[in-house]
């Protein structure tokens, strides 16, 4: 599903990320980890074709990575970059509105955020706005937002971020969850709860 | 698994866009119909009060330009139409029409919808409304200055060139954004090589070639093919480029909304990108104060460019104008002059930043390193004040020299109290913060508040300046006596910025002797 073939990326004489070769198949949650520098959202980013590397290869699906191509951004979901959120809109009206680019006006829309927002423990934030909820609940928003549209392929870079224990062990429940069902994940972390729910994992540096 | 694979139901792009926008639109501090019938009443009551006054007046009034005979306009037009193509080009790099909310383009390019179906009808609208906007400038602006109007026949003429014009710069604004740097360069050079043929061929032509519909025919015939090639690129628009422009200006437009469109700018700014180990020497010493000026210059090279390029033709036409005999024309042309100087002196160094924070935020180097002033302020002198003697020494050589005009001695001194009123005035600029609560009383006058004028005044401060003070010193008939005052406005508005900063009246000769 989503494989790398050396993929390399130097900037000058600086490595930003050492010669990289591994495959995610459908339906399983591997990691990247290592200590900070050592590539591993430079990497996620070769796989939205934010970063162009300078040896080897990417690929999604079998293709380079290309997410001009529409057919790449209908596979591939990240939370890499922080999504920029409106200020006026409440969560819940957010969520939705990213179901409703995938689902139109139909009642799935409204179906799928309502049980993303469920899964993730804020059904009782919905409500408010993005202003309102703290640093932990503002990552899970970024979850929710992520998870709400289809996707054969999810990249994330630390989804531990500001979250406790429960919420980590709740993400990977919900990874586990969704990787079972065929999705492909690759995430970069920190985190040892979640690299133990992982099949497997890219060490770098 | 591919991306056929992935289960999601078979709708429509046009229903998934319209279900987006439809749920955009209920948010919640949406415009209300009540919002906008009360921009509706201010437009109205501008109008009303003052421009309906003003079109009156100059109904009247003999006009500032003769037009002529439409041949005679042509060159005039097609110098415009260039202008504002190149002008439109330029705001479509920074601000182009396919900027929307960041949160809705991160929405939108996250699926796969392609970019057309999302972006199309906003371009078109966009370019509508620009459209109409430059055409009743364009019109109002020939109304109010020139005799175009005076009869039928001229008058559908100008109508047609400024249509023509109208349909160019809205399609050159898109093109700006949805092209690159070379396509950008392509249509600028076409536009400028188009404009220059065919004022030649109406030069040559019997009967001037076709005088103002000629302008309106190519002109519309020009904006038909950039428009059709411009929409083509929609499709192939550099989404994240798009993302970046749409996330900066979101900012932007916080910051000039909340009044302090300096912060805005800023973030216009080109980044630094080369000479990164240049400022240390080899030793490991810090290189001298005008070499690190020149070092920060170079590392934006288009903005030094741009800033060594407006110092010349503004210190060239600076002197033409202060040497000149009095007249509108060498006041326009000093003032115009002063303002490319004013312009050029805040892109050719970075260091004005670093004396405002030194001069507001907690000591960070050591005040005996040379001192603040001549570690910030050694280079920008330095260069505002060559680069303007060099475009005063290019002056001498062009044929508008004024052989009779004021004295050589009585032109150095007028340049030289234009340079540091400018430099002065780059200060005052330069050094400031926040928009002062202050400001937002309101000034009671026959015609309405007038405070928002004074906060307009304070966003554009230095230029007002600029404006003002060669205004003033334009006004005194000898040399000498015109340079004195201008020092004395340049060490009012250094006094005023320093008081920006916060430095208190009496300990500032403190500070000063031990900086």
């Amino acid at each position: 599903m989503i494989a790398a073939d050396r993929a390399t990326v130097t900037l000058g004489e600086t490595t930003l990320l050492a010669a990289t070769t591994f495959t995610v198949m459908p339906g399983e949650l591997w990691g990247v980890t290592g200590s900070n520098g050592s590539g591993k959202t430079t990497l996620l980013r070769a796989f939205l074709g934010s970063r162009s590397l300078t040896d080897g290869s990417c690929s999604v699906g079998g293709e380079p990575v290309d997410m001009a191509k529409p057919a790449h951004r209908r596979l591939v979901a990240s939370l890499v970059e922080p999504i920029p959120v409106a200020r006026d809109m409440t969560l819940r009206e957010q969520v939705t509105l990213v179901a409703a680019s995938w689902y139109g006006n139909a009642p799935e829309a409204a179906e799928h955020a309502g049980r993303i927002i469920e899964q993730l423990g804020l059904a009782s934030l919905g409500e408010r706005f993005p202003h309102q909820v703290s640093s932990g609940q503002a990552q899970l928003f970024s979850l929710a937002l992520t998870f709400v549209r289809p996707a054969g392929v999810v990249l994330l870079d630390e989804p531990e971020r500001h979250l406790d224990d429960h919420r980590i062990d709740l993400v990977a429940g919900l990874l586990t969850e969704r990787a079972r069902e065929g999705t492909a994940f690759l995430i970069a972390t920190h985190e040892a709860a979640l690299v133990e729910a992982c099949d497997g994992r890219v060490e770098l540096g | 698994m591919t991306a056929d694979s992935i289960t999601v139901p078979e709708t429509d792009d046009g229903i998934r866009v319209s279900a987006v926008w439809h749920r955009y639109a209920r948010r919640g501090d949406r415009a209300t119909v009540r919002g906008r019938a009360y921009t509706v009443y201010l437009i109205a009551l501008f109008v009303l009060i003052y421009l309906v006054p003003v079109v009156y007046t100059a109904s009247t009034s003999p006009a500032l330009i003769a037009v002529g005979s439409p041949a005679g306009a042509a060159p005039a037009a097609w110098a415009i139409a260039v202008t504002v193509c190149w002008g439109a080009q330029l705001a479509g790099r920074f601000w182009g029409p396919l900027v929307i909310q960041p949160f809705l383009l991160h929405v939108f390019t996250s699926t796969d919808i392609p970019p057309a179906s999302y972006l199309g009808t906003i371009a078109r609208r966009r370019l509508a409304y620009v459209s109409t906007a430059v055409l009743l400038s364009a019109c109002t602006a020939t109304y109010l200055t020139t005799d175009l109007y005076r009869e039928l026949g001229l008058a559908l003429q100008g109508l047609a060139a400024a249509a023509g014009l109208s349909a160019l710069a809205a399609v050159a604004w898109l093109w700006g954004q949805v092209r690159a740097v070379p396509g950008n360069v392509l249509l600028a050079s076409a536009a400028g090589a188009v404009a220059l043929a065919v004022t030649v061929i109406g030069r040559v032509a019997p009967g001037g070639g076709g005088g103002l519909w000629l302008v309106a025919g190519v002109l519309a015939a020009g904006a038909a093919v950039i428009g059709r090639t411009a929409f083509r690129s929609i499709p192939a628009i550099d989404l994240a480029r798009l993302a970046r422009e749409s996330a900066r200006a979101s900012q932007a437009q916080t910051y000039a909304l909340t009044g302090t469109l300096h912060h805005a700018l800023d973030l216009y700014r080109p980044e630094p990108r080369r000479y990164t180990s240049a400022l240390i020497r080899t030793d490991g010493t810090l290189r001298g104060h005008l070499t690190q000026g020149a070092i920060r210059a170079l590392r934006t090279p288009g903005r030094a460019a741009a800033a060594v390029v407006l110092l010349l033709a503004g210190g060239a036409v600076l002197t033409l104008g202060a040497a000149a005999q009095e007249g509108r024309p060498a006041l326009v042309s000093w003032m115009a002059g002063s303002v490319c100087v004013y312009l050029g002196s805040g892109w050719v160094s970075e260091t004005w930043r670093g004396l405002r924070d030194e001069l507001t935020l907690p000591p960070l180097y050591g005040e005996r390193w040379g001192g603040v002033l001549a570690r910030t302020l050694a280079w920008p002198v330095l260069a505002v004040t060559a680069g303007t003697c060099a475009g005063s020494g290019l002056a001498l050589t062009t044929p508008w020299w004024p052989l009779h005009g004021e004295s050589a001695a009585g032109t150095l001194l007028l340049l030289a109290g234009s340079l540091v009123l400018v430099l002065a005035a780059r200060f005052l600029r330069e050094m400031k913060l926040d928009l002062p609560l202050e400001l937002l009383m309101p000034i009671a006058s026959p015609l309405g508040d007038l405070s928002g004028l004074r906060i307009v005044a304070w966003q554009f401060d230095g230029l007002v300046a600029v404006v003002a003070g060669i205004g003033l010193i334009s006004a005194v008939p000898s040399a000498p006596g015109a340079t004195a005052l201008a020092v004395a406005i340049a060490a009012w508005y250094v006094w005023s910025g320093l008081r920006r900063t916060g430095w208190g009246h009496r300990g500032l000769l403190t500070r000063l002797s031990r900086t």
